[in-house]
C-alpha cells in the first residue's frame, strides 16, 4: 500500500488516519507556547525587549514547526513533503539556537557577544548552503510518504546536539556560580529550558535516526513543561517584570488542559461533559481570579499604607531629633547662663564682703582703739559699702530675672507666715523712723497660696520695705484677705497702705516699670533708691500669674499697693 | 572647752575675718579650703574623730560645690546631727531650696551680714 492512497486531510492537517495523541501533543503545546510568547512580549515593556522578543521568536517558530509537522503527518503530496521536510529541520535548528540565545539573555541580562553570533551564523550558513544539494534529501519514500535523508542530516543532528549540550553546560555552570538569592530561580529556569530542548531535540534526533516518528510527539510535551516553569518564575519571582497571580496562571492552565481534551475526545457524551467542565472552570476560575486579585490589591494597599506610615514615623522621629537637639542647645545655654550668674555673683560680692567685714571689725575696735573721727569716717565707708552691696544685689536680681534663670518652685506657701516674717524684718526700720507698721490678718486660718515661698517673700519684702522707706509720718498698714477672683477662683489679697509721699497719676502707671523715674519728693525722702525693688516685685508676682497694682490719691496723700495671688 | 566651728571657705580674707571674729566670740575655729578635704574630714568623723559643734559651709569652693559637702555630712547618721549653716555669696532660689531640703539650718548671703552679726547668729543657734 502506498501512502498516497490515504485521503488528503482537511485544512492541510486534519485527518482520521493518524494517532489521536498526535493532535493532543501538538496543538495545545503550540497554542500554549504562542499565548505565553505573546503575553510575555506584550507585558514585558519595562524590561529588556530582546528577552521578550526572543521568547516570542521561539514560540512562533515552535508554532510553525508544529503546523509543518502536522502537515508531514497527514499529507501525501511529495512536493509538499519534500519542501516542508527541508524547512522543518531549519526551523528546528532555529528553535534550539534561539532557546539557547533566550536563556543566555534572560539570565545574563545582556546580549550575546558578536563573535558567538558570527560563529553560530556560519554554522547555519553551512547548513543552508547544502539544503539544495543531494546531501539533504535523497529521495521520497512512497511506503510512508517520508524521505530518505542524506549526509547533511548528520550535520543537522550534530548541530541539534551541540546547541542542547551547550545550553545544558551553560545552565549548569550558571547554577553553580549564581548567587544564593538567585540560585533557586536559575535552577527552575534551567530545569525548564534543558527539559524542553532535551526532549524536543532528543526526540527528533532519536525519531529520525530510528525512523520511529511516533517518538517525536512525546518530545513535544517539553514545551508546555518549559512554559509551566516560566509561568512559575513569573508568579514566584516576577520574572520579566510581570505581575501575575498564581491563581490566574493556575486557572489559565486548567482551561488550556481541559480545552486540549477536545482534540482526542471521540465520544459525544464525553464531549458534552468536557464542555460543561470547561465552561464551569472558565466561569468559576474567572470569579476566583477576580476575588484573589481584589484581595491582593487590598493587601498591596495595606502594605503601601504601612510603608507610608513608616515614612511618616521616620519623619516624626527626625523632627523629634531636631527638637531634642534644640532643647539640648537651650539647656546648654541655660547652663552657661547659670554659670555666668554664679560667677558674677561670687566675684562681685566676695570683695564687698571682705570690705564690709574688715570695716565692721575696725569700727568694733578689733584692730586696736579707733579715735572718734576715724570711727565716724569708717562708719561712712561701712554705709557706702552697704549701699554698694544693695546695689549689686538689685543688679544681680534683675540679671537673674532677665536671664530667666530662676525657676519657680510652686507649692503651698503660707502667706500669713511670710508676711509675719517680713514685718519682723522691716519693723526695726519703721521703729527707727517712729512710724507704725501693722499687720492685719483675717480671723481664722487662711488658705495657703500656690507660690514659690522664697520668691514671694522677696516680692512682699520689697513692697513693704518700699512703703516704710517713703513714709515719714503715720505708718504702713499691711493686711491680708481671702477673696474670689476671676472664674470664681480662690484668691488672696495683700494690701500695703502707707501714709507716705503718694504718687501722681503718671507715677502710679509707671511705678512697676524698670525705667521708673522717681519723683522729686521720693528723692528727697530716700536719696538712694532707684525704684528697682518694685519692678522685681512685679516681675515675681506676674511670674506667679498673680496681679499687682498701685493706687494713690495724689502726691502727699499716701499710696496703696495690692497683690492678688491664687490660693489653693 | 571652747565650742568648735568648722569653717569651709577658700577666700583667704574671709577666712581671716571669720576666724578672728569667731575666736573673739569664744569659739575655736578650724578651716578647710577644699571640698575634698572637708569630705575626708567627715569620713574621719564617721570613724570616730572629734566632731565640730557647727559647720559653716561656703558654696563656691575651688574643687566642688559646697552642697556636696552638705550632702556628705547629712548622708551619714554619725555626722548628720552637726548643725550646718550655708554661708555664700551665691544666692539662687533653687540652690537655697536644695540646701534647706538637705537640712541646712540657714542660708546666709555673706554680704548681707557683718562678721559680728554672723557670729551672733551662730552663738544664738548654739546657745538656744
Amino acid at each position: 500500500m502506498f501512502c498516497t492512497d490515504i485521503p488528503n486531510p482537511v485544512f492541510f492537517i486534519f485527518s482520521n488516519s493518524v494517532p489521536h495523541l498526535l493532535y493532543f501533543s501538538h496543538i495545545p503545546s503550540a497554542i500554549i507556547a504562542l499565548i505565553l510568547g505573546f503575553f510575555i512580549f506584550n507585558k514585558n515593556r519595562s524590561g529588556s525587549r530582546i528577552v521578550g522578543g526572543l521568547l516570542l521568536f521561539v514560540s512562533i517558530t515552535f508554532f510553525v514547526w508544529i503546523i509543518f509537522d502536522l502537515i508531514l503527518w497527514t499529507n501525501n503530496s511529495s512536493n509538499l513533503i519534500i519542501f516542508i521536510w527541508s524547512a522543518i529541520n531549519l526551523l528546528e535548528m532555529f528553535i534550539s539556537a534561539s532557546t539557547l540565545y533566550f536563556s543566555y539573555v534572560f539570565l545574563e541580562k545582556r546580549d550575546i557577544s558578536f563573535k558567538i553570533k558570527l560563529f553560530v551564523g556560519i554554522l547555519f550558513l553551512i547548513y543552508v548552503a547544502f539544503i539544495p544539494t543531494s546531501f539533504n534529501l535523497v529521495k521520497f519514500t512512497l511506503n510512508d510518504c517520508g524521505v530518505e535523508q542524506g549526509l547533511l542530516f548528520y550535520y543537522f543532528y550534530f548541530l541539534e546536539i551541540l546547541f542542547s549540550s551547550w545550553l545544558a553546560i551553560y545552565l549548569i555552570k550558571k547554577i553553580i556560580t549564581s548567587k544564593k538569592g538567585e540560585r533557586a530561580m536559575t535552577t527552575y529556569f534551567s530545569i525548564g529550558a534543558i527539559g524542553f530542548l532535551a526532549s524536543f531535540s532528543g526526540a527528533n534526533v532519536v525519531a529520525s535516526i530510528t525512523e520511529r516518528w511516533e517518538i517525536l510527539q512525546y518530545g513535544l510535551f517539553g514545551m508546555p513543561f518549559f512554559m509551566a516553569f516560566l509561568v512559575y518564575l513569573i508568579v514566584r519571582y516576577k520574572a520579566f517584570n510581570i505581575k501575575l497571580l498564581g491563581a490566574e496562571a493556575l486557572i489559565v492552565a486548567m482551561i488550556v488542559l481541559t480545552g486540549s481534551q477536545f482534540f482526542f475526545i471521540q465520544n459525544p457524551t464525553n464531549r458534552v461533559l468536557t464542555t460543561i467542565t470547561f465552561v464551569l472552570i472558565t466561569f468559576f476560575g474567572w470569579l476566583l481570579v477576580k476575588s484573589v486579585a481584589r484581595e491582593i490589591k487590598q493587601k498591596e494597599e495595606i502594605d503601601r499604607y504601612a510603608e507610608e506610615l513608616g515614612q511618616a514615623k521616620e519623619k516624626l522621629e527626625a523632627s523629634y531629633r531636631v527638637e531634642k537637639q534644640a532643647k539640648e542647645e537651650l539647656e546648654r545655654i541655660g547652663e552657661a547662663k547659670s554659670q555666668f550668674i554664679m560667677a558674677t555673683q561670687h566675684h562681685l560680692r566676695t570683695p564687698l564682703t571682705a570690705l564690709k567685714g574688715y570695716l565692721s571689725m575696725a569700727i568694733e575696735g578689733d584692730f586696736g582703739r579707733v579715735n572718734k573721727i576715724l570711727k565716724e569716717k569708717l562708719g561712712f565707708c561701712f554705709e557706702s559699702t552697704n549701699r554698694l552691696i544693695k546695689l549689686v544685689n538689685e543688679f544681680l536680681d534683675i540679671s537673674k530675672l532677665q536671664l530667666g534663670r530662676d525657676i519657680l518652685e510652686v507649692k503651698e506657701a503660707s502667706i500669713t507666715e511670710i508676711l509675719q516674717d517680713v514685718i519682723a524684718e522691716v519693723k526695726p526700720e519703721a521703729d527707727k523712723k517712729s512710724i507704725y507698721l501693722t499687720l492685719g490678718l483675717p480671723p481664722g486660718s487662711v488658705a495657703p497660696a500656690m507660690a514659690d515661698p522664697i520668691k514671694i517673700r522677696e516680692a512682699l519684702y520689697n513692697l513693704i520695705d518700699n512703703a516704710v522707706k517713703y513714709t515719714e509720718k503715720g505708718g504702713v498698714r499691711v493686711s491680708l484677705e481671702a477673696g474670689k477672683g476671676e472664674a470664681g477662683k480662690n484668691t488672696l489679697l495683700i494690701t500695703v497702705v502707707d501714709t507716705g509721699i503718694g504718687m501722681s497719676k503718671q507715677e502710679v502707671a509707671d511705678v512697676f516699670g524698670r525705667q521708673f523715674e522717681r519723683g522729686k519728693e521720693a528723692k528727697k525722702v530716700y536719696a538712694l533708691g532707684r525704684g528697682i525693688g518694685l519692678y522685681i516685685a512685679a516681675s515675681i508676682i506676674k511670674a506667679h500669674k498673680g496681679r499687682i497694682w498701685a493706687e494713690s490719691l495724689g502726691q502727699g496723700k499716701g499710696s496703696s499697693f495690692f497683690v492678688e495671688l491664687v490660693a489653693k | 572647752m571652747a565650742r568648735k566651728i568648722l569653717l569651709i571657705e577658700d577666700e583667704p580674707q574671709l577666712i581671716d575675718i571669720y576666724t578672728s571674729v569667731l575666736k573673739k566670740a569664744g569659739f575655736s575655729v578650724g578651716t578647710l579650703k577644699y571640698g575634698e578635704d572637708a569630705k575626708k574630714r567627715l569620713a574621719a568623723m564617721r570613724e570616730g574623730a572629734a566632731k565640730p559643734d557647727m559647720m559653716l559651709i561656703d558654696l563656691i569652693l575651688p574643687d566642688m560645690n559646697g552642697i556636696e559637702v552638705l550632702e556628705e555630712a547629712k548622708k551619714y547618721s554619725q555626722t548628720s546631727d552637726i548643725p550646718c549653716f550655708i554661708s555664700t555669696n551665691y544666692s539662687d532660689g533653687n540652690l537655697e531650696r536644695r540646701c534647706l531640703e538637705l537640712k541646712a539650718e540657714k542660708f546666709i548671703l555673706k554680704t548681707n551680714y557683718t562678721p559680728g552679726e554672723l557670729a551672733e547668729l551662730i552663738k544664738k543657734r548654739l546657745d538656744g
